[in-house]
């Protein structure tokens, strides 16, 4: 029960309730849910002659969606390295930045965001330099004496990714592992504790809901990704993002799209939930609501 | 557990501090290195717009100004990168203080219906950027003509107000992402934040308002910022969504850019980039030190930079 | 269904027997305008001479200035606006001075698409009224036109329209030419680096074997459904528009086994690729052709192009006035003056195609009107064919999917 039910005017809490989730109602409402109603009922239409959408109810677009799960598998295994990968690079960067002397954290972190005001177009194209024959790929071959490659293969795709997507797992976990009190640890070690016990039970149940969030928010975009693998991988990688842009772009077929969107979405929500669900359980103490 | 009495001096406690201290230092070096990872694009993009090719990008050419000269008199360029500054800021702004609302809300709210939201939040962050940039688009073109025909209706005789898509469009897209990013940064943060803190603000008869203020807000400065911060970002950078529900006019950098290339990149977008550092790095020393002066002077009280905020909540 | 292909397979036979002719006549024709209007009068008989003899005939016009002076009809007040909708990169910036300076236009809008499809799929989802003119490739036209997306073009207001080339009239996408503004052309061949590549790839057959053996892993094709299946479909002598679920099984095969050999499979990095030699040989359009070749650098003159002897396709970029255009008389007084050949030899030196219209041809630089990475030559003309929108095709999509695929 929160602490403001002793608060004065109780009867204007369900008001202030009201006023404080008006906004995010109204854009959740107007914004997300008209917009996925839309989607839904077109992935049960028909292409229009010349693209778009006719209105039909059919489940044929659902019906052909397993024919080719190729994307699929790709955009999974591009996802979950990614996250990988974010995880172990951001981990050790955000408990430096959070254990700094007040006045470096700042600097520190709007250090982190200044290379993202550039577009990440052009960031890319830096990276297809870089790594490219006039950069390191060229370095290399010329160290090896073969034709080395890095563009085109799965590597550079996750170097590109993991370039986007680090902010979006180093904030949530450094904002968490700024809570983390120096003293909780060195109690823990006082009190016979060796490291590892230190870490797991004194650290990781701080930063967990950081970690969370942060795999969430580099998960969840990376399996619709598309634009960087294409330039970094040559367009010789094909992921679902590729399959929804050829479907409502390229050949306008607005309701085959909707379906593998609609599925794509179901399918993650029920994994998330799950997901949450199955590390909430295990949790003692207090319930981190869900986050 | 037995309470382990052994001195700092013990062998085993000394490897304790080697151990510590080199994790410390790879934690350095590693954090160096992201930096250096990072910023090593960057820098790539500033030396190459001092290219004076005649137009492909990396065919070096020796150092020129000129295509600075062109970024900085082309009027498209000019009014795409207000765009995008405009649209970032208000986006942000909107987006941290709804998500923040929301989060602060969904403490107060019923169990039910906070998985419902919950529900919502993580499908606004599913949702491939191309499905909801073109179905927000269909509902916006909706929106025009039934509000462009309610205005033709009454508008007898002269010329009927008419509504287009414009800046307001992107700005309404973009929340709706940002929104859940601050919502779950927020709550990431208020699910490790000392309850027992507010209680104690109750019992000493604060108003639930100045609660906030004084006990609740400082602790989810950090939280905020970053939201803030990343809101702006993802606004700036966005590309799918701005290129499907931008107006006449509004075109923003990123549409700009991907424009480009089409026709080969030449070092102008380069330049545009560049400046568009120097003038933001410019924006927060500038504003640094005008807010670091101020607490100077009032003595190191009431310090306001959300920079040094957050570094005070340590 | 079967009715408007046979249509269009008359067509296209139609503009490819006299395609020929017509452009010797509209040689003539437009030499004789050009002229007529140096010397000032303005002349009636030459124009129309040339427009008379082209039967998809047009309508005499009663004027024919070709100066740079205003050619829209004093009659039509101008909005002091125009908000065009265009590729990036299209549009002179030297000509769009020009247009604001000379009509009054105090805010001219200039947004980009990347794509045909982001433009058509924009106009579907939002409908008109916001831009006035927009840029699609030809095949683009007759799907935009059945929508409801185009106006009909007042002719009498366009009088600059009598120097279109023939060849690019009476298209089987505007058959009429009711809708279309042509702006410049096009076409889907073979580039290469002459300095890597000792062989003369001439046809669509070199470049499948050599992209198989000799240069696997040097060779990338544009990441264009349109474009890349031409090749195997004219390697084996199909039409570029089948829709035989044979003929496009047997591209499939075709694609499938090429793609191993890909270095990449994409249309915005392409040129830098092929500068710095990470594939030497690609499917491509000419435009990358002629500006590599006369890059300031010097560095990649040996760059070559060729026209397939197979044949391949010629795309054109077209100038619509969209329905609803908040500025038409704007609109029409730029869908005009862009037609003035002064006005296109800026255009064509800047984007480095090759103009629609006759009478600006004579004025270009001979080193470009002869460049055959530009115009093509006149004994390769009948090699071309026009591409018409295959997207709805489901097995076209599905073939290109497993292409990129891999």
């Amino acid at each position: 029960m929160t602490s403001d039910a002793r608060a004065p005017g109780r009867v204007r809490s369900g008001l202030v309730t009201g006023l404080l989730m008006a906004p995010a109602t109204f854009w959740y409402l107007v914004l997300l849910v008209l917009p996925l109603a839309i989607v839904v009922i077109y992935s049960f239409g028909v292409r229009a002659p010349d693209g778009g959408y006719q209105a039909a109810f059919t489940f044929d677009n659902y019906g052909t969606l397993l024919k080719r799960p190729g994307p699929f598998t790709s955009s999974l295994l591009i996802a979950v390295s990614g996250t990988i990968l974010c995880v172990l690079l951001a981990f050790p960067l955000a408990y430096f930045i959070a254990t700094r002397a007040t006045k470096r954290k700042g600097l520190l972190l709007i250090l982190l965001v200044i290379p993202f005001w550039t577009s990440f177009l052009i960031r890319t194209i830096s990276l297809v330099i870089i790594l490219g024959s006039d950069g390191i790929g060229g370095f290399l071959s010329n160290l090896t004496g073969q034709n080395v490659q890095i563009l085109g293969t799965m590597w550079a795709v996750l170097i590109g990714i993991v370039y986007n997507y680090l902010p979006l797992m180093i904030f949530p976990v450094y904002v968490t592992l700024e809570r983390l009190d120096r003293t909780l640890l060195e109690a823990s070690k006082d009190l016979g504790a060796g490291r590892w016990a230190t870490f797991r039970q004194v650290t990781l149940p701080i930063v967990w809901p950081g970690l969370i969030t942060g795999s969430i928010l580099v998960f969840i975009p990376l399996m619709g990704e598309y634009v960087v693998p294409a330039i970094l991988g040559n367009g010789k990688i094909f992921l679902i993002g590729n399959v929804l842009q050829l479907d409502f772009l390229s050949s306008r077929d607005w309701p085959a799209g909707s379906a593998k969107a609609v599925t794509l979405i179901f399918v993650m929500l029920v994994t998330v939930s799950f997901y949450l669900w199955a590390t909430n359980r295990g949790r003692r103490g207090r319930e981190v609501s869900l986050l | 557990m037995a309470i382990d009495t052994t001195q700092r001096s013990h062998p085993v406690a000394l490897g304790r501090d080697r151990f510590k201290s080199l994790v410390e230092g790879w934690f350095r070096f590693h954090t160096a290195a992201i930096y250096v990872f990072l910023f090593l694009p960057i820098v790539v993009v500033v030396v190459f717009s001092f290219n004076g090719t005649n137009r492909y990008l990396t065919d070096w050419n020796g150092l020129s100004l000129k295509w600075y000269a062109r970024a900085l008199s082309d009027t498209q360029v000019q009014r795409d990168l207000w765009n995008s500054v405009s649209i970032g800021i208000v986006n942000a702004i909107l987006a941290t203080a709804f998500g923040t609302m929301a989060a602060l809300g969904l403490q107060r709210v019923p169990k039910r219906l906070r998985g419902f939201y919950d529900a919502l939040t993580y499908v606004s962050i599913i949702i491939p950027e191309i499905v909801i940039a073109l179905a927000t688009l269909i509902l916006f073109s909706g929106f025009q003509n039934t509000a462009n025909g309610f205005f033709a209706s009454i508008a007898d005789g002269g010329k009927p107000f008419k509504v287009g898509l414009g800046q307001w469009s992107i700005i309404l897209a973009h929340v709706l992402f940002n929104l859940s990013l601050v919502l779950l940064l927020v709550r990431a943060r208020l699910s490790g934040m000392d309850r027992t803190l507010v209680d104690a603000s109750y019992d000493l008869f604060a108003t639930p308002w100045r609660t906030f203020r004084q006990i609740t807000f400082p602790q989810l400065l950090p939280a905020i910022v970053a939201g803030f911060l990343l809101s702006f970002t993802f606004s700036f950078d966005d590309y799918v969504i701005s290129s499907f529900v931008a107006g006449v006019g509004s075109q923003t950098l990123p549409l700009y850019i991907f424009g480009q290339t089409k026709q080969g990149v030449t070092p102008e977008t380069n330049a545009v980039a560049a400046v568009m550092l120097v003038v933001t790095l410019t924006i927060l020393t500038i504003g640094q030190y005008l807010l670091g002066r101020q607490s100077r002077r009032t003595g190191g009280a009431g310090a306001t930079t959300p920079i040094a905020m957050v570094a005070e909540q340590a | 269904m079967d009715e408007a292909l046979r249509q269009y397979r008359l067509d296209l036979l139609r503009a490819q027997l006299s395609r020929r002719r017509f452009m010797t006549l509209a040689a003539f024709g437009g030499a004789s305008a050009f002229l007529a209007a140096c010397s000032g009068s303005s002349a009636t008989s030459a124009p129309s001479e040339a427009a008379s003899s082209a039967p998809s005939a047009e309508p005499s016009t009663a004027e024919a200035s070709a100066s740079a002076a205003p050619t829209a009809a004093p009659s039509y007040e101008l909005e002091g606006e125009l908000d065009l909708y265009n590729w990036s990169g299209y549009f002179s910036p030297d000509n769009q001075k020009t247009f604001q300076d000379q009509f009054g236009i105090s805010n001219f809008v200039y947004d980009s698409y990347a794509s045909n499809e982001e433009l058509v799929t924009k106009l579907k989802a939002s409908g008109t009224g916001q831009y006035d003119i927009a840029v699609p490739t030809a095949e683009f036209v007759a799907t935009l036109a059945a929508d409801n997306f185009l106006q009909k073009l007042d002719k009498s207001r366009l009088p600059n329209l009598q120097y279109i080339s023939k060849q690019f009239k009476g298209m089987p996408f505007d058959p009429n030419d009711e809708y279309l503004v042509p702006k410049d052309w096009g076409t889907t061949g073979i580039i290469y680096r002459g300095n890597k590549v000792s062989e003369t790839i001439a046809s669509w057959k070199d470049f499948f074997d050599l992209a198989k053996t000799k240069y696997s892993g040097k060779t990338l094709v544009v990441d264009s459904p349109g474009d890349v299946f031409v090749a195997p479909l004219r390697l084996h002598g199909f039409d570029v528009n089948t829709t035989d679920s044979g003929e496009l099984e047997i591209a499939r095969k075709e694609l499938l086994a090429l793609r191993p050999h890909l270095q990449s499979i994409d249309s915005d990095n392409y040129p830098t690729t092929l500068q710095n030699e990470d594939a030497v040989m690609g499917l491509a359009w000419n435009g990358t052709a002629y500006l590599m070749q006369t890059d300031t650098s010097g560095k990649y003159k040996d760059t070559k192009y060729t026209v397939p002897t197979e044949g391949t396709i010629f795309w054109t970029d077209t100038w619509v006035l969209l329905a609803d255009a908040p500025h038409p008389n704007a609109a029409y007084a730029f869908l005009d003056w862009i037609q003035d050949p002064k006005i296109q030899v800026v255009e064509s030196l800047y984007a480095g195609y090759a103009s629609c219209n006759d009478a600006a041809k004579p004025l270009l630089p001979p080193d470009f009107a002869n460049n055959p990475a530009v115009y093509v030559p006149d004994d390769e003309l009948s090699r071309l064919s026009i591409s018409t929108d295959q997207s709805g095709n489901q097995q076209r999509a599905d073939i290109w999917a497993e292409f990129k695929q891999g």
